[in-house]
């Protein structure tokens, strides 16, 4: 099978673009495939910390792409996720340090090795994005359902249409049943509605996440939570499988998740 | 270079208006317009130009003639023409200028009081001086379009996102962001949508903004000036005929 580069992007920061790119890594490399996630945010390195790899790392991008040391010495596997690879960000330097062509050629070796590339964007639509962009095949927009963050989606939208990378795909991240249902936050419908393009999935605002990205150990890797249901499933669509979606009821008592997971599997 | 007297420059809300002396002979008038078109500079680079030729009676070559001299000089575009004389009118129509109205006043030594074009009562046609722009794409967030003919876009037009037009814009699709419609001062034209839910609207120099708190559309409306106001009205399939009174 052809290997896959996509980038995750959003406009916005904070929206969950590491959080996603770490955990849609994992869960693709559960499921069996070889994936690497490279963190383009060059200067602002955050991705190795979700991961909990952040103590392996000897190398990191920029080296590489200046030729201090190979591919494979930056490389830093995951040994709990088997498949699973980091290629970091480099903290000590700034975007400026990576330019479009030499990500496309880094991204192109990947390709060689993996089943998937993800590259983690930075936020912005600057040169750092358009770095990570250049490499990728298409993109897949992080947004969450707040006015702010759907605008600069759209504005990313228009930005990988133009750069004839296709029509994205989007997830929206940190979906708050009961706020949309106090009428409080912009609802699926509503967003998909506006970006109009392929809906890849809804990840619910759980408190999980926070506490896994801070400990390292991305959720997916708990059968448990609702989150990591959500990311395994969108794992599963990229795959090409025709999986429905969550339910996600205001109600987040954990019969009704339970119940909620079980009917719609 | 008396005659140049003879033709009046005037700035006005629907734009320049260029008033020529029917009485001129049809070689020193273009010689006299393209001189005072020299002479103004940049001045009215880009402005939407209406001429009113009072009785002259033009015959299409001519016509087209005197149209290349305005429309070479700083981007100068016709938008409208007003005429006495039936040949010139159905002159204009034949080359498709819009905004086709009679000439109010004697051109050379006054022009004309009443801009809206509208109220006029030997209004004969509208129709647009130039083919519609047909965008098959949604303009997303920090996306533009400008054009000198009106605008139809398949697609939405995302908040963020502007569209300008010398014409109507028509969407078929969402509108959110802002558009701007008759931008050279045309104040008939129209802003229309399956859904209007625009940031803003602006037409000819006016502007009118979304309610702080807009509601949902509640299906197809347009925007037109009505008594100096931009006003919303539902479209129907009858709503055109408002446009041509």
């Amino acid at each position: 099978m052809a290997s896959k580069v996509f980038v995750i992007t959003s406009g916005k920061g904070g929206v969950g673009k590491t959080t996603t790119t770490a955990h849609l890594g994992a869960a693709l490399a559960l499921s069996g495939k070889k994936v690497a996630v490279i963190d383009a945010d060059i200067g602002l390195r955050n991705l190795d910390i979700v991961l909990g790899l952040e103590n392996r790392i000897v190398y990191d991008l920029v080296n590489v792409i200046e030729g201090a040391c190979k591919l494979s010495q930056a490389l830093v596997r995951d040994k709990r996720v088997e498949g699973l690879s980091l290629l970091p960000a480099s903290q000590s330097r700034t975007k400026e340090a990576v330019q479009p062509e030499q990500m496309k050629a880094l991204c192109d070796e990947l390709r060689e090795q993996f089943d998937y590339v993800l590259v983690d964007s930075p936020a912005g639509i600057e040169g750092g994005f358009r770095s990570a962009l250049a490499g990728a095949d298409s993109a897949i927009v992080v947004t969450t359902p707040h006015v702010a963050a759907v605008r600069d989606a759209d504005r990313i939208i228009g930005l990988v249409e133009a750069a004839e990378k296709g029509s994205p795909q989007l997830i929206i991240n940190r979906m708050d049943m009961n706020l949309i249902k106090k009428g409080e936050m912009l609802d699926q419908e509503d967003v998909v509605e506006i970006l109009a393009i392929r809906l890849l999935g809804i990840i619910p605002e759980d408190s999980a996440i926070v506490s896994a990205s801070n400990k390292g150990e991305p959720v997916v890797m708990n059968g448990k939570s609702l989150s990591g249901e959500a990311y395994r499933r969108i794992a599963r669509r990229l795959e090409g499988e025709d999986v429905p979606f969550i339910e996600l009821s205001s109600d987040s008592g954990f019969f009704n998740r339970l119940k909620s997971m079980i009917s719609s599997n | 270079m008396s005659d140049r007297l003879s033709i009046a420059f005037q700035g006005t809300k629907s734009g320049l208006v260029i008033a020529i002396d029917d009485t001129l002979p049809f070689d020193t008038m273009i010689a006299s317009l393209s001189e005072k078109l020299d002479e103004s500079g940049d001045f009215f680079a880009n402005a939407g130009v209406t001429l009113n030729l009072g009785a002259r009676a033009l015959t299409e070559v001519d016509l087209k003639k005197m149209m290349k001299v305005v429309q070479n000089a700083h981007d100068l575009r016709i938008v409208g023409l007003k005429s006495d004389s039936p040949e010139t009118v159905a002159t204009a129509e034949l080359v498709g200028i819009s905004r086709i109205s009679a000439a109010s006043a004697h051109p050379g030594s006054a022009i004309p009081a009443q801009q809206n074009g509208r109220q006029t009562q030997q209004s004969i046609a509208v129709i647009e001086s130039l083919p519609a722009a047909i965008i098959r794409k949604t303009l997303r967030s920090g996306q533009m379009y400008e054009s000198r003919q009106a605008v139809v876009i398949l697609g939405d037009v995302n908040a963020g996102a502007e569209v300008i037009s010398a014409g109507d814009i028509v969407v078929f699709g969402a509108l959110r962001g802002i558009a701007h419609a008759g931008a050279g001062g045309n104040e008939n034209c129209i802003i229309a949508a399956l859904k209007l839910e625009p940031m803003q609207l602006r037409i000819a120099s006016r502007i009118a903004r979304a309610e702080d708190k807009p509601g949902k559309s509640r299906g197809s409306e347009f925007a037109s000036i009505e008594k100096d106001q931009i006003v919303i009205d539902k479209w129907s399939s009858t709503s055109y005929r408002l446009l041509s009174e």
